[in-house]
């Protein structure tokens, strides 16, 4: 909708950094409060949070990096032309996306990677941590909606959004959309609404409250594939590449939570 | 006992050192606290004293902290980082000492004492495990903040230097992408942003370290500038993403050819080719290119 914002009339900047953003830093400050309130030490979240997001960043771009190379290795010698001409172009083709999944797992690095490090222990970091995660992926779809990628299929009823055109995504504007973003919005916030109720209520681990918004992620985001209309992400067989990753990760998930709890 | 500063051995309970002089029993991190900080800090160094001796016995247990390689210590608790609810600037003290037991978990029973941050200077056996004496005093820091301080300030001037050029280049050609065949100021654009990220990275990660160690100014500064530098640079460098100043027609369909870019029914003329540059190169990378496409067919 608002794909960027001018900043006094010369910088363009993609909105849906802006909300990425603003969700990291408001998922940070809250986790920090958090911290503070159960006598944990915030400067550690906020640390291991530097280091999740340097994480995300890193893994994010570097899947999408890898996603690239075999088309740019089957049609390389346009992809010479393409670089002669326009160098900019070219390596916008090859860096400049993100993989969601990329980002997960670099984010899951960084905290390992953070603990290992300082000896901080896991555990309790990733209790505090965990009921934000969602939290924060919810911003980066409220993103996704004014940026105008991840989109809907073409839908005319009630809550229809008609787009402009958006030169990211050409089809956007042809049909009025189901705002699937915001759909994954609100059930991403759901979902840190619970995790956070199981954080205060329940003892479970750090690690189990992970492994139930995996488990909830990747259910859900095989039923929302249906609902969404930008099918130029690649398709394997019947299913598109989020739906075999999300049946790849339930099993991860499911052996995430039922995994005994070390004892001490 | 040892001396808090230079780590010699000293009679338990001497006031100063014997060989360096500096005063014992009050708080020496590698920080300066303010005069009012250190006069709090020495009273409750009395109280807490009898308290440490209780505690020692399960920091015996505890992982000592970072700087050390870990004795044979049982691994149970990772690095804790406990808060000493009434003393504001120990606070910031408080993470690289020997701590006692509780892990994440925060307060320990007994309430420590500033003497929990910086040098045991209570000679307890278990703190005074003669490595962490024989080393480098933490007076000074084992970490150096400086690096982090150096990155910070490399990360927010190459941001700048970026948007400088982005300015200059826009002021040239406005919405015109002509000077896209000269690649000159674009790219520079966009590889000093780039720099800014990677220098942010590294900053923010070498503050991390140093205010770990010591949360003064300069680890401080270099993590802030760091951060606001990062942010900056990030968005600097998607911003040349989505933007489509330079794209012409042609690159664009050689992206749409290349894979995992459906154009469709675009209406490429809102793509124009600029094939009205006045240079050569640029006409013949676009000849080129045309070429190539339209051999491969669409």
């Amino acid at each position: 909708m608002y794909p960027q914002i001018r900043l006094f009339g010369v910088v363009t900047i993609p909105t849906y950094m802006l909300s990425f953003i603003a969700g990291l830093a408001l998922s940070v400050l809250f986790a920090m409060r958090l911290a503070k309130k159960d006598g944990k030490d915030r400067y550690d979240v906020l640390y291991a949070a530097i280091y999740m997001v340097i994480g995300i960043g890193i893994g994010a771009k570097l899947f999408f990096f890898l996603s690239r190379i075999p088309n740019i290795i089957r049609n390389f010698d346009i992809y010479k032309a393409l670089w002669k001409l326009n160098k900019l172009e070219a390596l916008n083709y090859l860096f400049g996306g993100l993989v969601f999944y990329g980002g997960l797992i670099g984010a899951l690095l960084g905290i390992i990677i953070y603990c290992r490090q300082y000896k901080v222990e896991l555990e309790p970091l990733i209790r505090i941590i965990a009921p934000f995660i969602p939290f924060a992926h919810a911003f980066g779809r409220i993103g996704c909606f004014l940026g105008g990628c991840c989109y809907g299929i073409a839908y005319d009823g009630p809550l229809a959004c008609h787009f402009d055109y958006n030169p990211l995504s050409p089809h956007l504007n042809e049909a009025p959309r189901f705002p699937v973003q915001l759909l994954e919005a609100l059930l991403n916030f759901i979902c840190a609404g619970v995790l956070y109720i199981l954080y205060k209520k329940t003892r479970l681990s750090g690690r189990k409250l992970v492994a139930i918004y995996l488990i909830y992620y990747t259910i859900a985001r095989f039923f929302l594939e249906y609902l969404r209309g930008d099918t130029e992400r690649g398709h394997v067989g019947l299913l598109s590449t989020s739906q075999i990753i999300s049946i790849v990760l339930l099993p991860v998930a499911l052996i995430m939570f039922f995994i005994p709890e070390k004892t001490a | 006992m040892f001396c808090e500063k230079c780590g010699a051995q000293l009679p338990d309970g001497s006031k100063f050192c014997t060989t360096c002089g500096a005063p014992q029993g009050v708080s020496a991190p590698a920080v300066n606290p303010a005069p009012v900080v250190q006069e709090a800090v020495a009273e409750t160094v009395n109280e807490a004293e009898k308290a440490v001796s209780e505690a020692a016995d399960q920091v015996s247990e505890a992982i000592p902290s970072n700087p050390e390689p870990t004795p044979a210590a049982p691994v149970f608790q990772a690095q804790p980082t406990p808060q000493p609810v009434p003393q504001p600037a120990p606070a910031y003290q408080a993470q690289p000492a020997p701590q006692p037991a509780p892990g994440f978990q925060g307060q320990p029973a007994p309430q420590p004492a500033p003497g929990f941050q910086g040098q045991p200077q209570y000679g307890q056996a278990p703190y005074g495990q003669a490595p962490q004496y024989a080393q480098a005093p933490l007076a000074g820091g084992p970490v150096n903040e400086t690096p982090g301080l150096i990155c910070g300030i490399a990360s927010l001037s190459l941001t700048v230097i970026s948007l400088i050029v982005y300015f200059i280049w826009s002021a040239k050609v406005g919405k015109n992408a002509l000077f896209a065949a000269k690649m000159g100021l674009p790219v520079t654009c966009l590889l000093t942003a780039l720099l800014g990220v990677i220098a942010g990275i590294v900053g923010l990660v070498l503050s991390v370290k140093a205010k770990k160690a010591s949360n003064n100014t300069k680890g401080k500064g270099g993590f802030i500038m760091s951060l606001i530098g990062l942010i900056l640079a990030s968005i600097l460098t998607f911003s040349c993403g989505t933007c489509s100043v330079c794209s012409s027609c042609a690159s664009k369909k050689a992206m749409d050819y290349i894979g995992n870019y459906d154009f469709g029914d675009i209406d490429w003329s809102d793509f124009s080719d600029y094939s009205d540059y006045d240079s050569d190169d640029y006409d013949e990378a676009l000849q080129e290119l045309n070429d190539l496409l339209n051999s491969l067919g669409d």
